[in-house]
């Protein structure tokens, strides 16, 4: 009876716990990407920083047209870069996260050896 | 015997292993190796111990061991292997023979995996009850399990009835309950009612315990609900939920708005009040992503839960469940209350112009209004729908209106331009299965936080008491208040354990004053001592007292009708002879005090526009009278004194009283009768009563006669007449009942003298001179009080004031 028990439960292991593993390793990039909005960021990058902007005002007057030029450079620059660095960070969260799904996946293959082999080392060592 | 045999999946491999040892077990055990890990690793890195390393890594294989566990049973728990899918009604039996295990739920197959005889009907149930499912479902239905097991026994056996069910019939029937319950798989709360369903005296142990079919299925699901708020988010759950950072860098700063307007969140406690409207939420989440300029209105009664839809759709807004055009909005509830404060029109103006125009700026932002049509109705003085109107229209800003029905209505009426700027959405009272659902689910809320446990028959009870005596309110509001105040009572009570039915009871008797639940001992005595209580205050008119005492004792023994007045006559007679004095004693003998009666001078609603003052008026924008007193004292008697004088318009609206037991108010808010005793007096006839009474004619004929007299001299219509319980006759007075009045009119002057340190003594002359100077043809009763107190009661008071009397002597009376 063990022993059917174990088999099944390495069909499992090898099957759908394996799919589970996979599917929680791309559900970990995916919400660090959500997490740091990179899609969202990448579409408005150069967006004005909170929509702050200055009027050309009605007319031409040279003063005021390069003020409001600077100061919406300024703030869709400011912008893009926060959103830049936010970026970054999430594309290389999502990066580690990648990382850490391939070794959690890995871990998993080995995990039904891993085991024993732990244990066994374990009572060789102890009793060493 | 029959055995069954599950397919070789994990899935049944996982529900074995479940059902041998529970994951919840594993759980501390799991925890404390994990804590063994750290500070073994600790110590081994100080020693270096070769043993150490040993011991660590025999607790790592532990701790992966466990971990791959849990892994397995979570893989499969909560769901089963197919969804169940189609018509119910052929859900069973479009299902194949051998695959009825995949539509199992986790929990149904861990159960069933330790049966060893299927059809074993009480082997079945044991199992059930055993497990977390049946102590929950019993427990909270307040029935005890092994002896309802053994109840069940005993029936089966008494009745001769086999105690097995065929297994296969079963889950068939289990399938078709599961569909009917909204289930994707078999759970055992399916498994149950197919039992019921199937087994006749397994349902009526449950009836005869008061819990009826639909009771068990709402039980069953507050199991659904508990188990739902017990599970937890994991990590990546909560990450893809969360709204994260920089969603709102595109979109505009608005300090002013903030200030004021509220976040709209979601408390704790909220989610199946959410659940509930589940269809509205998604109407409206249609409705604003329609166009760019779309708005939205949800119209309906203040309490039907438009802010919670509100805050559903909030909620899936914040956590980008929403569609792309609404996720991660701000949705904020504009603070009217506070902005209204500003001292002038121009200044409230003002403000709102420079919040609208924030909200505009920033462009991410739904505006809630609370109570939209004051604002938007022509001639109010809070109107401001010219200031509103380019916001409504711009594509910069969405706003969510809440209004009532009539109010909407009206401000459309007057301003049809408003119909065309919002989608509407009409929201309902929830229906009695959403209504206890969410019950349900606030009770466990208020559970953890009053933490006292409350049981079904509660819940129904709130259910049904608010539903039949609160009626100035919607549901879910007056069933989640009284909730409250039934947690609150029974903490303030100092009582412990479980919140049962009588508790309910027992508040809402003191918040109307009445007794609400079963007969009660005292209760019992009153209403067989009813005659005899009403004969202490009235004498003679030995018919109407006893045609009285028979319709209280009718409907509080629920024999009459319950969707009239508690009890409604129409008194005929001459002045004093009682009709008043029977009213009075009627109130105090049955709702426990005078005071409980409610009085109406008829005479004084003769025109048609008398009736706004009754039910209220929405020109005048007046509450009515009579809408208010009953709705505060819903258990009391109303006197309507010379009804024949009030105009017809009025007496139709008691046509419908009498009939229906409820009236609608001007506003459309209902008023509730059915508690509420009316008695209607008039003198119409009172000539013809005595003319016949000289005459000896006996007393059916009296009324038979003065019956056609009101008919033919159309005082009253025959329907309206006939609407009446009963139609008392009272019978004018004889100067041996004026000497009864006497005494009793001089015990009630003596109590209030004791009161104040008098005796008072008379003796029998008195009595004899007070009935022949207290009778009168005309007058009646009325006649005796006068002369008591201009006679007796002034006398007496001048001569206490000469000091004729001192405290504590006896005054004695005698014939003046």
């Amino acid at each position: 009876m063990p022993f059917v028990f174990l088999y099944r439960y390495l069909l499992w292991h090898y099957s759908d716990g394996l799919k589970a593993s996979f599917n929680k390793a791309v559900n970990a990039v995916i919400g660090f990407l959500n997490f740091f909005s990179v899609l969202h960021l990448f579409g408005t990058l150069f967006s004005p920083w909170h929509r702050v902007i200055e009027s050309y005002g009605r007319g031409f007057d040279a003063a005021r047209f390069f003020y409001a030029i600077t100061g919406n450079a300024i703030s869709r620059l400011l912008g893009a870069l926060l959103r830049s660095f936010v970026i970054v960070v999430g594309i290389a969260a999502a990066a580690l996260s990648v990382i850490a799904g391939v070794f959690f996946i890995f871990l998993w293959i080995f995990l039904p050896f891993l085991v024993p082999l732990l244990f066994i080392t374990g009572i060789i060592f102890l009793f060493a | 015997m029959s055995t069954i045999q599950f397919p070789k999946h994990p899935f049944f491999i996982a529900a074995r292993i479940e059902r041998l040892i529970p994951l919840r077990r594993i759980a501390h055990p799991r925890n404390a190796v994990a804590a063994a890990i750290i500070f073994i690793l600790g110590v081994y890195l100080v020693s270096g111990h070769p043993a150490l390393l040993g011991f660590l890594l025999l607790m790592l294989a532990t701790f992966l061991f466990f971990y791959l566990w849990s892994q397995f049973i979570r893989m499969y728990a909560g769901r089963g292997l197919a969804i169940l899918s189609g018509d119910f009604e052929s859900a069973g039996d479009a299902m194949a023979p051998d695959e009825w295990p995949y539509y199992l739920a986790f929990s149904s197959a861990t159960i069933l995996s330790g049966i060893n005889d299927h059809d074993d009907t009480e082997e079945l149930i044991r199992n059930f009850l055993e497990r977390g499912f049946g102590k929950f479902l019993f427990g909270r239905l307040g029935i005890e399990r092994t002896e309802f097991l053994l109840e069940l026994k005993s029936k089966h056996k008494e009745t001769g009835h086999e105690f097995r069910i065929n297994f296969l019939e079963l889950i068939k029937e289990a399938a078709r309950a599961a569909l009917k319950n909204g289930h994707s798989f078999i759970t055992p709360a399916d498994i149950l009612s197919a039992i019921g369903f199937l087994d006749k005296t397994f349902l009526q142990i449950l009836i005869a315990r008061e819990v009826a079919p639909k009771d068990f299925d709402y039980a069953m699901h507050w199991f659904d609900i508990a188990e739902e708020h017990g599970k937890h988010r994991t990590f990546l759950e909560r990450l893809e939920s969360s709204p994260g950072i920089g969603k709102e860098w595109a979109f505009g700063y608005s300090p002013f708005l903030d200030r004021r307007s509220r976040e709209i969140t979601v408390r704790s406690g909220e989610e199946l009040h959410i659940l509930a409207h589940k269809k509205e939420i998604s109407a409206l989440e249609e409705a604003l992503s329609k166009d760019s300029t779309a708005n939205a209105v949800l119209i309906g009664e203040p309490g039907v839960g438009k802010m919670t839809i509100v805050k559903g759709l909030a909620r899936k807004i914040g956590e980008g469940k929403s569609v792309p055009v609404l996720n991660y909005r701000r949705v904020r509830k504009l603070a009217m209350e506070d902005i209204l404060t500003e001292k002038t029109v121009g200044g409230i103006e003002e403000t709102l112009g420079r919040i609208f125009r924030d909200a505009e700026i920033a462009g991410n932002v739904i505006l809630v209004i609370e109570d939209i049509e004051q604002y938007i109705t022509p001639g109010l003085a809070t109107n401001l729908m010219e200031l509103l109107l380019p916001f409504l229209r711009s594509s910069r800003i969405k706003i969510i209106g809440l209004a009532s029905d009539s109010g909407y209505a009206k401000s459309v009426a007057e301003h049809p331009v408003i119909g065309t700027l919002f989608h509407e959405i009409k929201i309902g009272e929830p229906d009695e299965e959403a209504v206890i659902l969410i019950l349900e689910d606030t009770a466990l809320f208020l559970e953890r936080k009053y933490k006292r446990n409350i049981l079904y028959p509660a819940i129904k009870k709130i259910y049904e008491l608010a539903s039949r005596l609160i009626t100035d309110a919607p549901f879910p509001e007056k069933g989640i208040s009284i909730l409250e105040e039934v947690f609150a009572s029974a903490r303030s009570s100092g009582e412990y354990g479980s919140i049962a039915a009588d508790v309910v009871e027992r508040l809402f008797e003191r918040k109307f004053g009445a007794k609400i639940g079963e007969v009660g001992a005292p209760e019992k005595e009153t209403l067989v001592d009813l005659e005899n209580r009403l004969h202490r205050r009235v004498v003679n008119q030995e018919e109407a007292i006893r045609a009285i005492s028979d319709a209280i004792r009718r409907k509080r023994t629920g024999i009459s009708a319950g969707s009239k007045p508690a009890g409604s006559f129409l008194f005929l007679g001459p002045t004093g002879v009682g009709k008043t004095e029977t009213a009075k004693a009627l109130a105090e003998a049955y709702f426990g005090a005078e005071e409980r009666m409610i009085r109406f001078d008829m005479s004084e609603y003769q025109a048609p526009d008398d009736l706004g003052r009754l039910i209220g008026s929405l020109e005048s924008r007046s509450a009515g009278i009579l809408a208010e007193k009953v709705r505060a004292n819903p258990f009391s008697l109303l006197l309507l004194d010379e009804v024949e004088k009030a105009h017809p318009n009025i007496l139709n609206l008691f046509l419908q009283i009498l009939d229906e037991g409820r009236a609608t108010d001007a506003y459309g808010k209902k008023i509730d009768f059915t508690n509420t005793i009316i008695i209607a007096t008039s003198n119409a006839g009172a000539e013809l009563i005595r003319r016949l009474l000289n005459e000896k004619v006996p007393y059916a004929e009296i009324k038979k006669q003065l019956l056609d007299e009101v008919f033919r001299s159309r005082v009253f219509s025959p329907e309206f007449i006939n609407r009446f319980d009963g139609v008392i006759v009272y019978v004018p007075l004889g100067r041996r009942e004026v000497r009864m009045i006497a005494e009793l009119m001089l015990g009630a002057l003596k109590k209030r003298l004791e009161g104040e340190g008098y005796g008072l003594q008379w003796g029998e002359e008195l009595l004899d001179w007070l009935a022949e100077k207290g009778y009168s043809e005309v007058f009646g009763g009325r006649e005796l009080r006068r002369v008591i107190q201009e006679r007796i009661e002034s006398q007496i008071a001048k001569d206490i004031l000469a000091g004729k009397y001192k405290k504590g002597e006896l005054i004695k009376l005698s014939p003046l």
